[in-house]
């Protein structure tokens, strides 16, 4: 059987980086193929090869795909031939409807007019295809974000996909999406469809893979063939980082204080709809050198719990108290917020996060410029410092602390923020979702930050869609749902099922 | 790849250094001591004007209003001095009005959030029609006797070199100061690059925005008054001409990114350069002034094209597969 695509001796640098050394890919119609790695390994640098992003000639090697040699000069080339590339980011429109995001750029048209009613009943046979329950005129905004995913995988049918591509899909979906997101992929193996599937969530790997190929430092260790052999995490993990790791979250032994952070009774309407309540009157403490888990499913209100909080970053008419170390906190700004010892990693670390066109030391700096500069005027040797500090604190890969933010992969982004608010010295940190699409190693460090920053008597709060993350670090969980806490419990009487139980039992006292 | 690398200011500096010998050889009186000092003066303002729209464009934001914030206030020096006021409570008013000035424009976008391009177009029509209906008498506001010494502003020199020139390149050491080595500076640029990202960061964005649209109102009115004082007037008209084209021109051709968050005052020096050596030379060729206009647009489209092409900011960041 010739195979559908072939990347053969693949090579790709930049300014200061060998992204990709000699990478060999070959991905058979029907087959769900997942690439996993290190942060910064190269899988997507790869997958933007593949897919045209970076046209043939900036890069080395052939790619050779339905069994002729192929030189894409752009993503539509590929796309013609039926490779989808489907990003992390999603590309929808939100104010567009289902059946017009799906049909964004190629219409289907009579005479030059628009056919809604066969854009409809298209749409309708598409959003079968892929088990989605949404009327073809449903706005985007009003979906989830795991809808939206399967939205981008109606549109990708659309074009009569050959090889699918998804670069970290279920990254930000809870586990029941993503189950149905890899169920979806088993039926498109079923109808001939080849998959390739980038993703850290390595039990997912393990569960839908036949071949698993793995990168490490822009090379290829090896493509496992998963009918050939017992596939397990341990394995992949250290096929992937060249050794065992035997523990995946530190060793914890918490010294808790007293009360370092406080909210009582917090109630946030909806900033566009007025009178909507989104928190419904929540109440929760921190205390020193804990680590406090929100567990909770998508849409449950964490993320906007906790940017209210932060300087009233989302909702308004905010009401409720807030205490920091015992004293009533004024939090009615962000700058307000930062002065009183808050810091909150965001989980949108593109829009919200970065400063994508500025340098590593400049988005380290940033939210403590003051704290390397006098009298306005910065200290350039300071920030270089403090900057290469956190680089090799936090095991930044980069070219160097001037390599700027946009060029970094995912993972390294995402340390790049964790710096910022470590550099910020906050007494108490809101981190939401810390660890999405940060490959093992890399969270393994981050949990050991966490611990250390618990131990230094700082308190953490952490937002998490992985509840198993949450079971390993936490000192205390909160389980959230539609706005309201449900239960508390400390973690040790914590399980997955007791959690799920909670939310159940809440839905089913709703309805 | 190899455009790309050389970055567009590589592309206009190299394009500046092949025109200058051009003209030097083929326009005679391009490359005279008195048309070189003229060059300069008529530079310098521009170039003033270019780091005042530098500091708003880095900040994601753009002021249509600088010429009327260039001609306004120092026309009101002139005449409050002519109506019998001493210079120094001129200069105080002066510089009240613009400070007055920056801060409507900056409230209006920063907390009002009504866009840049629309505010600062209404408002410097409004400045202008203020000055022409309530503070001048005439057109041209004359120099009065007791302005005198003023105007080494414009005329004098240092070390012979002429004292706009001198003033441009003050100017430009301090705003390459504020924006490479203070903290506003780097708030500002981070606030061009990612306005809520900065937000969320803690930087006050809103009082930093309403800063930037001042200290354009201040710049203009220092270039202002150096122009007036060049040639012991103030044309009022001068809000009637296309000079804030040439402004945007010096900012989009030195590589300021109009999406913000990008460039630095060596852009300006570098576009300031080149827009003022074509406008001398077709001066000096004669080109009439409808066809002077067709060139400085041809060229602004090719700026603000190549500027979408070079730093094509969404498509850059959609690229980046995964979060
Ligand atoms: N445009 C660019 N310019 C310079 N370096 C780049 C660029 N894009 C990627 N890199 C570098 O190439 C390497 C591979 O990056 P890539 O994004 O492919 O990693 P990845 O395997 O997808 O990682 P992650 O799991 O964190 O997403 C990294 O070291 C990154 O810093
Ligand atoms: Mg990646």
């Amino acid at each position: 059987m010739t195979a559908l695509l072939e990347m053969r001796g693949i090579s790709k640098t930049f300014p200061g980086v060998k992204a990709l050394r000699n990478v060999n890919l070959a991905v058979q119609a029907g087959e769900i193929h997942a690439i996993c790695g290190e942060n910064g390994a190269g899988k997507s640098t790869l997958m933007k090869v593949l897919s045209g992003v970076y046209p043939h000639g900036s890069y080395e090697g052939d790619i050779i795909y339905e069994g002729e040699q192929r030189q894409f000069a752009g993503i539509s080339d590929s796309e013609r031939l039926g490779i989808i590339i489907i990003h992390q980011e999603l590309a929808l429109v939100p104010l567009l409807s289902i059946a017009e995001n799906i049909f964004l750029g190629h219409e289907p048209a009579k005479m030059g007019v628009i056919d809604w009613d066969e854009a409809f009943r298209r749409t309708r046979e598409l959003l079968a295809k892929v088990g989605l329950n949404e009327q073809p005129t449903a706005l985007i905004t009003h979906l989830g974000v795991g809808k939206q995913q399967l939205v981008e995988i109606a549109k990708a049918l659309a074009k009569k996909v050959r090889l699918l591509i998804l670069d970290e899909p279920t990254a930000s979906l809870n586990e029941s999406d993503s189950a149905a997101l890899l169920e979806l992929l088993r039926e498109f193996r079923r109808q001939g469809i080849a998959s390739i599937l980038i993703s850290h969530k390595l039990n997912e790997l393990a569960a839908v893979a036949d071949f698993i190929t793995v990168l490490r430092d822009g090379t290829t260790v090896e493509t496992i063939d998963c009918h050939a052999e017992e596939i397990s995490e341990a394995r992949i993990i250290r096929s992937m980082v060249g050794r065992e790791m035997s523990e995946r979250y530190p060793h914890r032994v918490p010294r808790i204080g007293d009360t370092l952070f406080e909210i009582r009774d917090w109630r946030v309407e909806h900033p566009q709809h007025p009178g909507r309540e989104v928190i419904k009157g929540v109440s929760l403490n921190i205390r020193a050198g804990e680590v406090v888990g929100i567990a909770g499913l998508m849409g449950a209100g964490r993320t906007e719990l906790a940017m209210s909080v932060f300087g009233r970053a989302y909702g308004r008419h905010i009401a409720g108290q807030a205490f920091i170390q015992g004293r009533e906190a004024d939090l009615s700004s962000i700058q307000k917020a930062v002065a009183g010892g808050l810091a909150y990693l965001t989980e949108d670390r593109k829009n919200l996060g970065l400063i994508l066109g500025e340098d590593i030391k400049s988005n380290i700096t940033l939210a403590n410029l003051a704290g390397v500069s006098r009298y306005g005027v910065i200290d350039d040797h300071g920030e270089t410092e403090v900057a290469e500090q956190y680089r090799s604190k936090l095991n930044i890969r980069s070219s160097g602390i001037l390599q700027k933010a946009l060029n970094l992969s995912g993972g390294n982004q995402q340390k790049v923020v964790l710096s910022k608010w470590l550099f910020a010295d906050p007494c108490v940190l809101i981190l939401d979702e810390p660890t999405r699409g940060i490959d093992i190693g890399a969270k393994y460090e981050i949990y050991t930050i966490i611990n250390d920053l618990a131990a230094s008597g700082k308190g953490v709060l952490v937002i998490s869609s992985e509840m198993p993350e949450l079971l390993g670090i936490c000192d205390r969980l909160y389980v959230m749902n539609e706005g309201r806490l449900i239960d508390e419990m400390p973690v040790h009487e914590a399980s997955q099922e007791k959690i799920m139980a909670a939310i159940m039992r809440q839905h089913g006292a709703a309805r | 790849m190899g455009i790309k690398n050389l970055g567009q200011q590589g592309i206009v500096f190299a394009v500046f250094t092949a025109l200058f010998p051009i003209f030097a050889i083929a326009l005679p009186g391009f490359l005279t001591t008195a048309n070189m000092l003229t060059l300069l003066q008529n530079v310098a303002v521009l170039g003033i004007l270019g780091l005042a729209m530098a500091i708003v464009v880095i900040g994601r934001g753009i002021d249509i209003s600088l010429i009327a914030a260039l001609a306004v206030p120092p026309g009101l020096v002139l005449q409050m001095v002519q109506d019998g006021h001493s210079l120094s409570i001129s200069l105080a008013a002066a510089f009240a009005l613009s400070i007055a000035f920056g801060l409507v424009n900056g409230w209006l976008i920063a907390y009002a959030e009504v866009p840049s391009l629309f505010t600062t177009l209404a408002s410097g029509l409004f400045l202008a029609g203020l000055g022409q209906a309530a503070l001048f008498k005439l057109d041209v506001v004359q120099w009065s006797p007791g302005l005198d010494g003023f105007e080494k502003l414009g005329q004098g020199n240092l070390l012979g070199i002429p004292m706009p020139v001198v003033m441009f390149a003050l100017a430009c050491i301090a705003v390459a100061f504020l924006l490479r080595q203070t903290r506003l500076g780097a708030y500002i640029y981070a606030i061009g690059d990612n306005p809520n990202g900065a937000r969320v960061t803690g930087i006050p964005t809103r009082p930093i925005i309403v800063l930037q649209y001042v200290m354009a109102a201040l710049i203009g009115c220092a270039a202002g008054l150096i122009m007036a004082s060049s040639v012991n007037s103030m044309p009022t008209r001068i809000f009637n001409s296309t000079l804030i084209y040439d402004v945007i021109l010096v900012v989009v051709l030195g590589g300021i990114g109009l999406s913000g968050g990008r460039g630095g005052v060596v852009n300006v020096i570098i576009g300031t350069l080149l827009i003022g050596t074509m406008l001398n030379g077709m001066t000096i060729m004669d080109v009439s002034y409808s066809g002077q206009n067709l060139v400085k647009g041809v060229v602004l489209l090719i700026a603000v094209i190549t500027d979408s092409f070079l730093n094509p900011r969404n498509e850059e960041t959609a690229q980046q597969g995964d979060i």
